[in-house]
């Protein structure tokens, strides 16, 4: 809202200037947006929050002011010598339907005016507030909105049809055409203004363009209501429209102000003529006013505020707001006044008072809460560690949006109908939410490269969407990619070697290694991940991940013309899986290898071979690796070279040399005899 | 003028001493034998050819002092070029040769402001509690004091969920105080850190997802000072402990009573009309906070008679923008490694 000091200083006699003013108005709760001179008038766009619509005016800024600095002198506009004496009465009338949407409807029939241009000072506040001036009727009714706060609206008499007005709810298919020509379908939601035959005006939102003044108006009937909010904001909302009516409407008006709006609006229109000849005068107000009463403990607001604020300085404060005190003893009994709509329990009375007294008065006192709840910490401790390792791998973490275009989704295995849907969606692009990371991940590893980064390495932890069965999920995933080069090529290191399925594979072991543990990896199938490359992730038995290399079609939609690795994790899974590490003492005698030289079928997968070791292994056998791999030429067909270390040691006695020979002997025969192993 | 001349080698002598003492290479070494040693244009050989401009008389004089000059170059230069040259020669490895670039990553910045603001309530003995992105509006506005048709609904526009009657992607962290108040007694002391959304297109300031990280206090005799008194620890503890906070009246519809709070500009305390960060006001706006209304505390079957709280709540975006002048909110969600790899 716009604010013009010059105006401002009708009804505060303000000593400061205009940055003092600025702080002054921050330190109570109005912001300051921006500070300008507008026909070399000081003007402030101010903002307001939604709770305080008696703030939308000069006079509610006023009143602010004067409670903050009572010094000052507070002018409401003089209206005591307005007398809205009427004569040759009308026969006309108001009547509410329904006293819940409209519990005050005040209107005045004026007759003999002429409309005209306003006068150039007049015009000039007007410009000053953001306002075009049309002609001095309209004006009026503007400025008296930006005086006092409360919207008027102003009718053409010979305009309505008959001799009545009717608040009431629109018929289902009504039609109106609003004062800026736009033509609306109502419906039984909206609340109207309306005379004998049609609806003139939407309630509190626009008057019609039928019913306005023109320039042959002659005779008048001014409307000052006021309508239930909520009814006016969902009318507002369903047709798109804010006026400054409406604004105000909608957040609270005043409802005892309304005769006062009309007053000053007489008032106004006596600059312009010398006679007003009024013919009608009805308030029609069915249920009287009743302010709301607070109870307020004497010692609450210091309690609550943590700062020693005492009695009459509380009293003092809430006096100079408005509020109306009584002194019951143990409390105060708290009127509140008709303008304060944002006021409902003691708590709100708070505020009030220090907002007054200075939130620059609050003590900083730490509170002495002990969390007696038991504290978690175990999924972001194992979190942390995995990402941890990860850095030091060379992976960097990703945010990606949740965001996806439907094309984004599509290669997951789901169908179109198990995506989750954003009703009102920024764009195509961004109209379903994700059901996997890699869409993301993939999107961040194009762009880099790009960029010409020569390494991909990406890590996310994100949540996933899609419905399954009429119930919907939100899983908790992280994922990690990996592309490119694995260690850059430098003048003494020559390998420059590629992330690869084993390299990548190997990572992903090292990171549940750094666990502490046990893992397997078997053989699976996921849409998006190469045959014969994807793999499930099992830790300590569950379930919790794949790996595998992404395919090459899922890669060319994203422009990625490399190999390309992929593992994702169910978080909860992957958390629940790691147990308590346990200390397991070590042998103190030493320990000897013997190294085995071996043809074995090539059916054989290194993970069979290690089963079959893992159940037939000798207890003196300690460690087992795998040192060479020899397949091609000068073997026999279909067979592989295997040269594996075997490390032997006893827990409780050093072993002879011909001891180990003998274990060592007599396991080879095992593994020669059921395995069908040549010795090489 | 033989005083003249005499002066000026000491200068020399000087000057000498303190370059001699800079030699780090090879190539200092050879620059320094150039400039004092050269036959041709060596300063001690020009010192030389002014012999003729000097009386008779002082001729020997003079004559002995360049000499004396000669000698001394000469003397700590070879010294000096001896023991470099043995000190070099002793190691035949080129330490100085470029190491080899292993990729170290790093944790995205906002994670990492994340990480060590729960750090600095870890340490004050918050919890840190967590809730899901897809929330009931039930949860996200009406258990938070704001009402359908309420005029703050206007402020978060919200993304709905399609064929859902009651489903959103929450637009603060706040819905997860409500399903922690609702899950546990008092006294209660969380954080809840997460991805927040709201219907904005991406710009330099605006995101439809960004994160926020929220405050929770609740217990017998919390009152407005505690919460000043919490976030000043909390300002001092991130941005440093000459940062001041100032409170300023606002409004939420979920506490009362509300304070917007700003901290004094960590980079020019308002000293700078140009601060780039500040403008020149010297204060940042940096979070929103208040008394939890007691509609808030009904809803979640805590006694508001009994109990009070506190709450706040901020944006990780904010700060990565003031902290450490990000300057494009779209920057944090390209995860361009241009930007990653700085902060890494």
């Amino acid at each position: 809202m716009k604010l013009n000091i010059e105006y401002l200083k009708n009804f505060i006699k303000l000593n400061i200037n205009a940055d003092e003013l600025k702080n002054l108005l921050a330190s109570i709760g109005i912001e300051v947006d921006s500070f300008e001179k507008i026909e070399g008038e000081d003007v402030f766009e101010v903002e307001i929050t939604p709770n305080r619509p008696d703030w939308l005016s000069h006079v509610g800024i006023a009143r602010e002011i004067k409670s903050k600095l009572p010094e000052l002198d507070y002018n409401y506009p003089y209206l005591k010598d307005i007398e809205l004496n009427i004569k040759n009465k009308d026969d006309f009338d108001i009547e509410i339907e329904n006293k819940k949407d409209c519990s005050r409807y005040t209107g005045l029939i004026i007759r003999g005016i002429r409309v005209k241009e306003s006068k150039p000072e007049l015009k000039k506040l007007l410009y000053t507030l953001g306002l075009r001036p049309i002609n001095n009727i309209v004006d009026i009714s503007n400025i008296v909105l930006m005086t006092l706060g409360h919207p008027i609206h102003v009718f053409d008499l010979n305009k309505l049809n008959g001799n009545k007005i009717i608040v009431r709810r629109a018929k289902n298919n009504e039609k109106i055409v609003l004062l800026d020509e736009r033509e609306l379908e109502l419906n039984n939601n909206d609340l109207v203004i309306s005379d004998e035959k049609n609806p003139v005006a939407m309630a509190g939102i626009m008057g019609g363009l039928d019913s306005g003044v023109s320039d042959n108006t002659v005779d008048i009937l001014i409307e000052s209501a006021y309508f239930n909010p909520v009814v006016i904001r969902k009318s507002a909302r369903n047709y798109g429209i804010k006026t400054d009516a409406s604004y105000r409407f909608e957040r609270g008006a005043d409802i005892q102000i309304t005769i006062d709006a009309i007053k000053l609006f007489v008032k106004m229109l006596m600059e312009y003529e010398k006679n007003i000849s009024i013919t009608y005068f009805y308030d029609n107000y069915p249920d009287k006013f009743i302010n709301k009463t607070i109870n307020l403990p004497k010692g609450y607001v210091s309690k609550y505020s943590g700062i020693e604020i005492k009695e009459d300085k509380v009293t003092s404060i809430l006096n100079n707001l408005g509020f109306i005190t009584e002194d019951k003893g143990e409390n105060w009994e708290v009127k509140v006044p008709s303008f304060r709509v944002d006021i409902y329990g003691k708590q709100d009375l708070v505020e009030e008072v220090v907002r007054i007294y200075g939130y620059d008065k609050l003590d900083s006192v730490l509170p002495s809460v002990v969390n007696v709840n038991i504290a978690d910490y175990k999924e972001r401790e194992v979190l942390l560690d995995i990402e941890n390792y990860l850095i030091s791998q060379g992976f960097n973490e990703a945010i990606n949006y949740v965001f996806n275009s439907e094309n984004d989704n599509k290669y997951f295995g789901l169908d179109n109908k198990n995506f989750i849907r954003i009703k009102n969606p920024l764009g195509a692009d961004f109209s379903v939410l994700r059901v996997s990371l890699l869409s993301g991940l993939l999107k961040n590893a194009s762009n880099n490269f790009n960029q010409f980064f020569q390494s991909i390495r990406f890590f996310e932890r994100g949540k996933i969407f899609y419905r399954e069965n009429n119930k919907k999920y939100e899983i908790d995933k992280f994922a990690i990619i990996g592309s490119g080069e694995f260690i850059k090529k430098n003048w003494n290191l020559k390998c420059g070697e590629k992330i690869d399925f084993n390299i990548f594979k190997s990572i992903i072991s090292g990171m549940l290694k750094r666990m502490h543990a046990k893992y397997s990896f078997k053989a699976s199938n996921l849409p998006y991940i190469k045959e014969n490359s994807c793999f499930s992730i099992f830790v300590n038995g569950i379930q919790c991940g794949h790996i595998g290399e992404v395919k090459k079609d899922v890669l060319k939609d994203y422009d990625i013309d490399k190999d390309l690795f992929y593992s994702e994790f169910d978080v909860e899974k992957l958390v629940s899986a790691f147990g308590d590490n346990n200390f397991k003492d070590w042998s103190k005698y030493p320990f000897s290898t013997r190294d085995f030289s071996f043809l074995i079928d090539n059916k054989y997968k290194y993970s069979e071979l290690e089963e079959f070791i893992e159940k037939n292994r000798p207890k003196e056998l300690e460690n087992y690796e795998l040192m060479e791999i020899y397949e091609g030429k000068n073997l026999p067909n279909g067979k592989k070279n295997f040269v594996m270390r075997f490390t032997y040691r006893d827990n409780e006695r050093t072993l002879l040399s011909e001891e180990i020979n003998e274990i060592h002997e007599e396991f080879k025969k095992i593994l020669i005899e059921k395995l069908n192993l040549i010795h090489r | 003028m033989i005083d003249e001349l005499l002066n000026e080698i000491e200068d020399i002598k000087k000057e000498f001493l303190k370059e001699v003492k800079g030699i780090q290479s090879h190539i200092d070494l050879k620059e320094v034998r150039d400039k004092y040693l050269s036959r041709k244009r060596g300063i001690v050989v020009s010192l030389l050819k002014r012999l003729k401009e000097i009386s008779n008389e002082d001729k020997p004089i003079a004559g002995k002092h360049i000499n004396q000059l000669k000698v001394f170059v000469e003397k700590t230069f070879n010294e000096v070029s001896e023991v470099f040259n043995s000190d070099k020669a002793k190691s035949d490895v080129d330490y100085t040769l470029p190491e080899i670039e292993f990729s170290v990553g790093g944790f995205h910045l906002i994670n990492q402001i994340k990480h060590k603001i729960e750090n600095i309530f870890i340490s004050m003995g918050y919890h840190i509690a967590y809730g899901p992105e897809m929330e009931t509006e039930y949860n996200n506005f009406e258990a938070l004091n704001i009402p359908d048709y309420h005029p703050a609904r206007d402020e978060q526009d919200t993304f709905f969920i399609k064929d859902e009657k009651d489903l959103i992607l929450r637009t603060h962290t706040s819905p997860v105080q409500i399903r922690y108040m609702k899950s546990h007694k008092p006294p209660i002391k969380i954080i809840s850190p997460g991805k927040v959304f709201r219907k904005d297109e991406p710009d330099a300031t605006h995101s439809p997802v960004f994160h926020q990280i929220e405050g929770l206090v609740v217990d017998r005799g919390i009152n407005f000072s505690h919460l000043k008194g919490t976030l000043e620890l909390f300002i001092k503890s991130f941005f440093g402990k000459d940062v001041n906070l100032r409170f300023r009246p606002s409004y939420f519809p979920f506490t009362e009573p509300s304070a917007e709070v700003d901290m004094s500009c960590f980079l020019c305390n308002g000293e700078d009309e140009n601060c780039k960060i500040c403008k020149g006001t010297g204060w940042l706006e940096i979070l929103g906070s208040g008394m939890v209304h007691p509609v808030v505390l009904e809803n979640c079957g805590i006694d508001s008679e009994e109990y009070s709280g506190f709450a706040f709540g901020m944006g990780i975006e904010r700060i990565a923008m003031i902290r450490y002048g990000v300057t494009d909110l779209r920057l944090l969600y390209d995860n361009d490694l241009r930007l990653l790899k700085q902060f890494g």
